[in-house]
């Protein structure tokens, strides 16, 4: 229950970053071609199913590997603060303006067009592209202590990051207008930082 | 034929006077606010004579203020006393209750920490999401706080920050105290263009304290961050990571609190640093006051930009008749203003609402002044002071 209230958090609190890192290209993917109401429901909800399977597939192989690795192991510690710093590196360096290529490098701006086609691929490439909410997730489901709990972290996760992309996607991103903007970029980098000192204690420390 | 000389009508100067009709009513509400309030019951356990002076002192300053038309000198008088007699009663009684001003670590874990307005943005959604106190305090202390807060939030809107916070007089203070070039210009300016950038980082702060406040249950700003910790629970410096919490926390006060607000004559932590910021500037989109520029005096000559300690009135908020929502309602930007074009308006009108902003502010800054010399007059009496905040 722990587990899935702290996923669920994780989710609802670093959502904002999801919007950040893959609505750019979620929105004109759900904007091509013209449907009503209904038909971008069934669009968004493919592309949900998708980001969902992928998070449970890729929770259930983290938390697996976590449990061959002992939680609570040295190693495993060292793992999440390695995990923290490529956080920190990876949302400072797309703060910094370097943007979109290497923040959402696999998946979200990368796309061939075609997959747009297909909102379930779409949304299951999503789910695996290494933005910094997905990094930090992956830290703590690494700790998780099986694959069904690594899984259902990740279920938890996905329930709290969708709840913030998925109302946001018919309005287009709040990204659109500048203050936000700011907002959330001096909040990344304040996040960055904090990642970082973290990331460095629990590596040097552990 | 003697051919007539028009004489030359003397032109009035402009000015934000209130007229005898109009003070009597302000003036009224703000003495009856303050004689309620100090008669009150919690209020009584005071010297009486301190209620019958503030009852006067809340006559003479709503009074001057209105027949005067100039806020700033009073208003200045009244928020720097609030700062400086805060203090000394928050230090008195930390020395008392706790036996030190520096803040241990076994003391939090004792005795635990005075809570803080300033804490509220980011205490609050763990506490009402799950439940989760993350401040070392009482859950009630950290409401009534908030209660406190909200209430004149929505009253004032931001004139909180100007007219009653016990911690923004610190930067107020040395804001004021910054020598000035030639033109009145500060030794050190901010370009506009940077402010339109930097306003937005008490935001960006405040969002990333939420985070973490809901992720980690850390109150990392109060821990680690806050330059008002300078002057209030300073950390007691025993192991190596607290050095690193007195590094942070003294180059931060001296920049936020000191040393950059002298030089640029802007209230560094109140403009850019305060987590309480948003709250405030968002809660006070519902208070019934506004500062409005009146387009037809104004003559755009960017006086009131160049005084405004919070850079909240710029030359594009001043062509659209106002200020940006994060204006205290100081007062600087009208007492200054050649045209007498900035003025306390009600929300939705062009209504004037100087009195009823004046009457009060000061009402309730002198409350809560007054509590504070209440509590000195007791330590006097008795040599005994509650703990603070929830402590
Ligand atoms: S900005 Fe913060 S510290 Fe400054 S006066 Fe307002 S609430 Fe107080
Ligand atoms: S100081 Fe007065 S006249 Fe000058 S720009 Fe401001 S509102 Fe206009
Ligand atoms: S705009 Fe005027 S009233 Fe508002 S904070 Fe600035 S100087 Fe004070």
């Amino acid at each position: 229950m722990h587990l899935l209230w702290q996923g669920l958090l994780l989710g609802l609190s670093t959502g904002l970053f999801c919007l950040g890192a893959c609505a750019p290209a979620l929105v004109p993917a759900l904007l091509v071609g013209q449907r009503g109401w209904r038909g971008s429901a069934a669009v968004v909800a493919q592309v949900a199913g998708g980001r969902l399977l992928a998070y449970l597939i890729f929770g259930a192989a983290v938390g697996a590997l976590g449990t061959a690795l002992d939680p609570g192991s040295q190693a495993l510690r060292r793992l999440g603060g390695v995990a923290m710093l490529l956080l920190a590196l990876v949302l400072a360096a797309h703060l910094a303006g370097l943007g979109p290529r290497v923040a959402t490098l696999p998946v979200c701006r990368l796309l061939p067009a075609r997959v747009f086609r297909a909102p379930w691929a779409f949304g299951f490439l999503t789910g695996l592209s290494v933005c910094p909410p997905f990094l930090l997730a992956l830290a703590t489901a690494l700790g998780a202590g099986g694959p069904l709990e690594g899984a259902l972290f990740f279920a938890a996760f996905f329930a709290g990051t969708a709840l913030y992309l998925l109302p946001l996607v018919p309005l287009g991103a709040l990204g659109r207008w500048e203050a936000p903007r700011l907002v959330g970029r001096i909040a990344g980098m304040l996040a960055a930082g904090l990642f970082a000192v973290l990331g460095l204690g629990q590596v040097l420390l552990a | 034929m003697s051919e007539e000389v028009a004489t030359p009508v003397a032109k009035r100067p402009p000015s934000l006077r209130t007229p005898w009709r109009w003070t009597v009513l302000p003036v009224l509400v703000s003495v009856a606010l303050v004689s309620f309030l100090v008669a009150a019951p919690q209020a009584q356990r005071g010297n009486p004579l301190i209620g019958v002076a503030f009852v006067a002192l809340a006559l003479g300053v709503t009074v001057y203020i209105l027949r005067s038309g100039r806020v700033e000198n009073a208003r200045l008088l009244i928020f720097l006393s609030t700062g400086l007699l805060f203090t000394a009663v928050f230090e008195i009684s930390n020395t008392i209750n706790r036996g030190s001003i520096l803040l241990s670590e076994q003391q939090l874990a004792t005795v635990g920490a005075p809570i803080c307005p300033v804490t509220i943005g980011f205490v609050l959604p763990p506490l009402l999401l799950n439940g989760q106190m993350i401040f070392p305090t009482t859950v009630q202390a950290a409401l009534s706080i908030t209660v406190m807060w909200v209430g004149f939030g929505l009253l004032l809107g931001r004139g909180w920050c100007s007219w009653m916070c016990f911690f923004g007089p610190m930067d107020q203070f040395f804001s004021r105290l910054g020598p000035t070039r030639r033109g009145g210009r500060p030794l050190v300016e901010i370009p506009e263009r940077w402010h339109r950038q930097l306003r937005w980082l008490p935001y960006g702060l405040l969002l990333f304290l939420i985070l973490v406040a809901l992720v980690a249950l850390e109150p990392i700003f109060c821990a680690w961050l806050c330059p008002l910790r300078l002057a209030y629970d300073p950390p007691a410096v025993t192991r190596t990571v607290e050095w690193l919490t007195v590094i942070v926390i003294v180059t931060l006060g001296m920049g936020l609190l000191v040393i950059g607000p002298f030089l640029t004559k802007r209230r560094l932590f109140c403009t850019y640093g305060c987590p309480l910021l948003p709250l405030n500037s968002i809660v006070g989109l519902l208070s019934p006051f506004r500062v409005k520029v009146d387009r037809e005096k104004c003559k755009d000559c960017g006086i009131c930009a160049r005084v405004c300690p919070n850079s909240a009135i710029t030359p594009a908020t001043v062509a659209k008749g106002g200020t940006a929502m994060e204006c205290t309602r100081c007062g600087t930007c009208m007492d200054r203003c050649p045209q007498k074009a900035i003025d306390y308006r009600l929300i939705g009108s062009n209504a004037r609402a100087r009195g009823a902003f004046i009457a009060l502010a000061v009402a309730f800054s002198l409350l809560l002044l007054s509590s504070y010399v209440n509590g000195l007059e007791i330590y006097w009496q008795t040599g005994t002071m509650p703990p603070m905040g929830g402590a």
